[in-house]
């Protein structure tokens, strides 16, 4: 097995409307600036290795439209989709094509155009699979409905139950909601910036579904985002400072249904997020990593909500369970804290939903490579690790970054 | 159990409704803006000379930005054709037409790809390939995707 490494990264604009350009276009410009900032060109790529939602677009195949604006004329390619997994998926992918050496360079794109889309239609393509699960255990789907639609009906069971037992109140959710849209204040690419904003603010906005107010909700984003990934030997070659991916590790849980096992899989408590547990375990002890809070320096959770920041913060065993609120009181999540979590302003401010899980990978190697500009973290980076969150509930991702490759 | 021994089968009809829109690019913008104005543009690449129509923002084979629009003469030759015998209804069930249409691959003089459209005005027996025809641009359309209409004999 190769050690793997990110020489580039390239960031689209991400804004609610991309009205000027087609899907293809649009992921043209992440595309070319991963180019650009590893100075390289498809003639390079071994590879590509591509993925968005499944049908939120309404385009089935859109990696086949786009495959030529993405530099991949006359190259293997391949989609991969596991919801809002997706992105950190296909960098698992083009880490499993590298590490195997099968390819030495690859470029791992991930894309999701929501504005041209229709997104309650394409969790509705999620959720009608469900229907068939529920009606397995005789349940009338009208109750789907009544249990609360889209992604923040699944989200609030796993707020109220870490409220209970995390013992935080609604206000930590609304300090994580603040502290990461000033962080995306900080970030060109990032969508939802305010700079100012205070928890109070996020807690004058509408009660969305409880405990979930309109403030601790992403936004949906049209964006991309694109990573040039090759072999550690490569990459000394390439560039001065590589950011080495340690370790990739994902863990499918039992399956969840939707409405009837609330927002987690068939466990009672939706907020134990077992999955993530077991992925960020392997996920370490392949990286090397014996005691995440002292080694690793930066964290990416995926959290379109507020309240899965905490959550996720616990899962990845960056601190003890339940005492994420009190780290978050305490100011070490803060970008210039101690474990900066979210310096990109993270999925609450950003949600290109087939990219976000890439682009918690994204933010990590720019932290280590030192190249996250305004957003940098007022640190050494030495070690980073990205999540993602998705699936049908029940897949989780975890990668780990470094500045040195695996001992 | 036997396979089909399964009682408890129910047939639940979901009710959705997809909205999608598509953002055409600003390369398709010019293309339909030419078009209104009785022009038909194609777009070359400025390292192989390749000229798409419709236009494209790159060149595959290049990874290059095309940049220089070239207006292509309405004329074309049949490249390839077939002829339909049904059409998918409102209903989105198949329908027979009434009388077959014919289906072309028209290439443009200067350009490298070609225009796939119906071709009226013939019977779709003296349809062939090398047949010279013209594009019909209807202005006054209502719909963007109309305002190429169909192609005739020359």
């Amino acid at each position: 097995m190769q050690d793997v490494a990110v020489i580039g990264v390239g960031l689209s604009k991400h804004v609610s409307k991309r009205r000027d350009v087609n899907i293809a276009e649009l992921v043209y410009e992440a595309v070319s600036a991963a180019y650009d900032d590893a100075g390289v060109s498809p003639r390079d790529m071994d590879a590509v290795i591509t993925g968005n939602m499944p049908a939120f677009e309404g385009v089935n195949m859109p990696e086949l439209w786009g495959a030529g604006h993405w530099g991949a004329y006359g190259k293997p390619l391949l989609r991969i989709t596991t919801g809002g997994t997706t992105g950190g998926s296909v960098v698992h992918g083009a880490f499993y094509a590298v590490a195997s050496g099968m390819f030495d360079t690859v470029i791992a794109i991930s894309f999701e155009k929501q504005s041209d889309g229709d997104t309650t239609m394409g969790l509705n393509s999620v959720g009608i699979a469900d229907f068939a699960a529920i009606l397995h255990f005789g349940t009338d789907p009208e109750f789907l409905v009544s249990a609360g639609g889209g992604a923040i009906g699944i989200v609030a069971y796993q707020a109220t139950s870490y409220m209970k037992s995390s013992g935080c109140t609604t206000h930590h959710y609304d300090k994580v909601a603040a502290m990461c849209r000033s962080n995306a204040a900080r970030n060109p690419y990032a969508h939802l910036k305010q700079p100012d904003i205070t928890p109070e603010d996020v807690a004058k906005t509408d009660m969305m579904e409880y405990p979930l107010r309109f403030g601790h909700c992403c936004p949906a984003t049209d964006g991309a985002c694109a990573m040039i990934i090759t072999s550690a030997d490569k990459a000394k070659k390439m560039t001065g400072r590589p950011a080495y991916i340690k370790s990739c590790a994902s863990c499918s849980d039992e399956a969840a249904i939707i409405g009837i096992f609330g927002g987690g899989p068939a466990h009672l408590d939706p907020c134990s997020q077992e999955g993530c547990k077991k992925a960020a375990e392997k996920a370490y002890k392949l990286a090397g990593i014996k005691e995440p809070r002292k080694e690793i320096d930066v964290a990416e959770p995926y959290a379109p909500f507020a309240n899965q920041l905490l959550m996720f913060y616990e899962r990845l065993f960056l601190c003890d369970e339940g005492e994420a609120p009190a780290v978050l009181d305490s100011g070490s999540m803060e970008i210039d804290g101690e474990l900066p979590v979210c310096p990109s302003g993270g999925v609450i401010s950003t949600n290109a939903i087939g990219a976000s899980a890439m682009e918690r990978i994204a933010e990590c190697a720019l932290q280590i490579m030192g190249k996250a500009g305004e957003h940098q973290v007022n640190k050494d980076v030495h070690n980073a690790v990205a999540h993602g969150w998705g699936g049908a509930l029940n897949l989780n991702v975890v990668a780990v970054l470094g500045d040195t490759p695996r001992r | 159990m036997e396979p089909g021994g399964l009682k408890n089968v129910d047939t639940v009809e979901i009710p959705a409704v997809p909205v999608f829109s598509w953002s055409v690019g600003n390369f398709m913008e010019k293309f339909f803006d030419g078009l209104k104005d009785g022009k038909l543009m194609g777009i070359k690449c400025p390292k192989c000379g390749r000229v798409y129509l419709p236009p494209r923002m790159i060149c595959e084979r290049c990874f290059t930005e095309n940049e220089e629009w070239v207006e292509l003469p309405l004329e074309g030759t049949v490249e390839s054709f077939t002829i339909a015998h049904v059409k998918v209804g409102d209903d989105g069930e198949l329908e027979d037409l009434e009388t077959p249409e014919t289906i072309g691959m028209v290439k443009h003089k200067g350009a490298d790809t070609c225009i796939v459209a119906r071709i009226e005005g013939l019977d779709p027996a003296d349809a062939g390939v090398g047949m010279r025809v013209t594009v019909v641009i209807d202005k006054s359309a209502e719909n963007i995707l109309d305002v190429l209409s169909h192609y005739v004999p020359c």
